[in-house]
């Protein structure tokens, strides 16, 4: 069997005939006695006959000419980038590429889409506020400020940042309004800004801000002129000569009225200074329910827009007066250091009713 | 005569034709050299065929040599002949392939995906049909060629090598020596022991 092995390791040799003839004989030999190894040789043969025997493959029709095209001198770009990578002694795997690539465009692309985060951002605001370009507006590069309404804040005046310079200025002003004299607004709604009242209500106001604005002969005489117009308007809008003489309980509730009152204040300010409404708006009315009030309360919201022009250097003293007649609070907004000459003021007032 | 003393009768043949050629080339005559493609194209492509076992792969790899012969030839002494030079300078190319990863990967998927005589690719590799047998026949030794081509893959490459350039291309065993640089012992070692596994791992089908 050992001897076997030994004839087997040659029979490659022997089949070819490159064997030494010592070997040659000892191998011929052993094949006329075993007939194991001599079915080995046989299929040997049979092998290297079936490899000999298989058609060699043929080069395609065009290959001298795809030779041809190698053997062609690159173009000039071609050996420029093919200088810069020449000798670089590591070849850097294609996924590290791929991967440093794709890190570089998502650093690019994150840092291209931020600015449009931060003016997406801004858009509802305006949106909210309803705010349309005004011919003043856009050509006054005025540092603006904006308020807007919502229910986690204080329904009180709201102060506003600053804003674009193309826009007016806007101020907001809840107004809080019930239809039971005797109900209590603040057991489920926070202060109004301005709260409108009746001719009694309106008197006992006038008072306590008398006493607040008491050392401001200015002050005085508008809140004065505005009382005896406002006493006018209450009589022939109401059809009561004379208010003051009405019990709380008599006064009639009339919401509308209240509206055209505050808008009345606001006009009469307005044209103290020389000032005009351009625009006055009803905008919209809403039912919503307060889902979080235990009662489930149905209210509904009138918003009414009120737009004044005004001189710029009389800006800052209507929102002084606006303010001492309680129609706003103060921080007011500023105006920048270079204003136009005129000034556009939006006032969007909303009425929430019970 | 055995075809692999025609083969061996042929070779030296054109040795004669080649050097004549060489020369002229290196005497500025670049036309010898398309001669020279012309004459040998197929022996090398035949040779990268069954070392590489793919045509696309076999195709690269044989223009390869041939630029790499073109850029050398006027350098070439005529020290062998020009087909040996030609042959080692294919095996070197082949044997770099073999070793590359992207090779390796491909090679994966195309034992997997496909037999190795391309059903749907041009059949030029295949043997000429014999119109006297029946078609059965003809697929079943279609399938023959295909388990030969696969087995003769699997082997390491130095066998590989070895058995493609005596068994397949007609080389003798000096010749095979200096393609590869083996010495003559290693030659016939690597030789026995290629066709003895070859032989099991065809058994049955040989």
């Amino acid at each position: 069997m050992t001897e076997c092995f030994k004839i087997e390791d040659h029979l490659s040799e022997y089949m070819d005939d490159v064997l030494d003839s010592k070997t040659k004989i000892m191998v011929e030999e052993h094949l006329k006695a075993c007939e194991a190894c001599q079915g080995e040789f046989n299929a040997l043969k049979s092998l290297a006959s079936k490899l000999q025997r298989l058609e060699p493959v043929q080069a395609p029709a065009n290959f001298l000419a795809q030779v041809h095209g190698r053997l062609s001198p690159p173009s000039k770009a071609r050996r420029w980038l093919d200088s810069l990578f020449y000798p670089l002694p590591v070849r850097i795997p294609i996924q590290i590429g791929a991967i440093a690539t794709a890190t570089v465009a998502l650093i690019l692309a994150l840092h291209l889409i931020k600015p449009t985060i931060e003016s997406a951002k801004q858009a509802p605001v305006d949106q909210q506020v309803g705010l349309k370009e005004k011919k003043v507006a856009s050509s006054a590069s005025h540092e603006q400020a904006q308020a807007v309404p919502s229910k986690s804040e204080s329904p009180k005046a709201q102060k506003t940042d600053s804003v674009t310079p193309s826009k007016p200025v806007v101020i907001t002003l809840l107004i809080h309004q019930t239809n039971a004299m005797n109900d209590s607004p603040t057991n489920e709604f926070p202060a109004p800004a301005y709260q409108p009242e009746t001719s009694l209500g309106k008197e006992a106001k006038r008072e306590e801000s008398n006493d607040r604005f008491k050392n401001d002969k200015g002050i005085d005489s508008t809140r004065s002129s505005f009382q005896n117009y406002q006493d006018e308007n209450s009589s022939r809008l109401n059809g009561v000569t004379d208010n003051k003489k009405l019990a709380p309980e008599e006064q009639p509730m009339a919401p509308s009225v209240v509206q055209y009152d505050e808008t009345a204040m606001i006009q009469h300010i307005a044209l103290q200074l020389n000032g005009r409404i351009v625009e006055n708006q009803e905008k919209s009315t809403t039912v919503e329910s307060d889902k979080d009030n235990e009662k489930h309360a149905h209210f509904s919201k009138d918003i009414q827009l009120l737009t004044i022009e005004i001189e710029s250097e009389r800006y800052e003293e209507l929102l002084n007066r606006l303010s001492q007649a309680g129609a706003i609070q103060p921080p007011l907004p500023l105006l920048s250091d270079s204003p136009q000459e005129i000034v556009q003021i939006q006032i969007q007032l909303i009425y929430e009713k019970r | 005569l055995s075809k692999t003393e025609i083969n061996h009768n042929q070779t030296e043949q054109l040795s004669d034709e080649d050097t004549g050629l060489v020369k002229a080339f290196q005497n500025g005559a670049t036309s010898a050299f398309d001669t020279l493609v012309l004459k040998h194209q197929d022996r090398v492509y035949n040779l990268c065929y069954r070392f590489l076992s793919d045509e696309q792969d076999a195709n690269d790899a044989a223009q390869e040599a041939f630029v790499k012969a073109f850029q050398g030839l006027k350098r070439f002494r005529l020290e062998s002949s020009f087909s040996t030079w030609l042959y080692r300078i294919a095996v070197n190319t082949c044997k770099n392939k073999l070793k590359s990863q992207e090779f390796k990967h491909r090679q994966t998927i195309i034992w997997i995906d496909a037999p190795i005589d391309g059903q749907d690719g041009d059949n030029r590799h295949i043997e000429i049909p014999d119109l006297t047998q029946s078609p059965e026949l003809r697929l079943a030794e279609k399938e023959k060629l295909r388990q030969i081509q696969k087995a003769i893959h699997t082997l390491p490459i130095e066998q590989k090598l070895v058995v493609v350039l005596r068994d397949m291309n007609g080389l003798g065993y000096d010749e095979i020596s200096e393609v590869t640089g083996y010495k003559l012992g290693t030659v016939k070692s690597k030789l026995s022991r290629a066709r003895q596994e070859l032989r099991k791992q065809l058994k049955g089908i040989i």
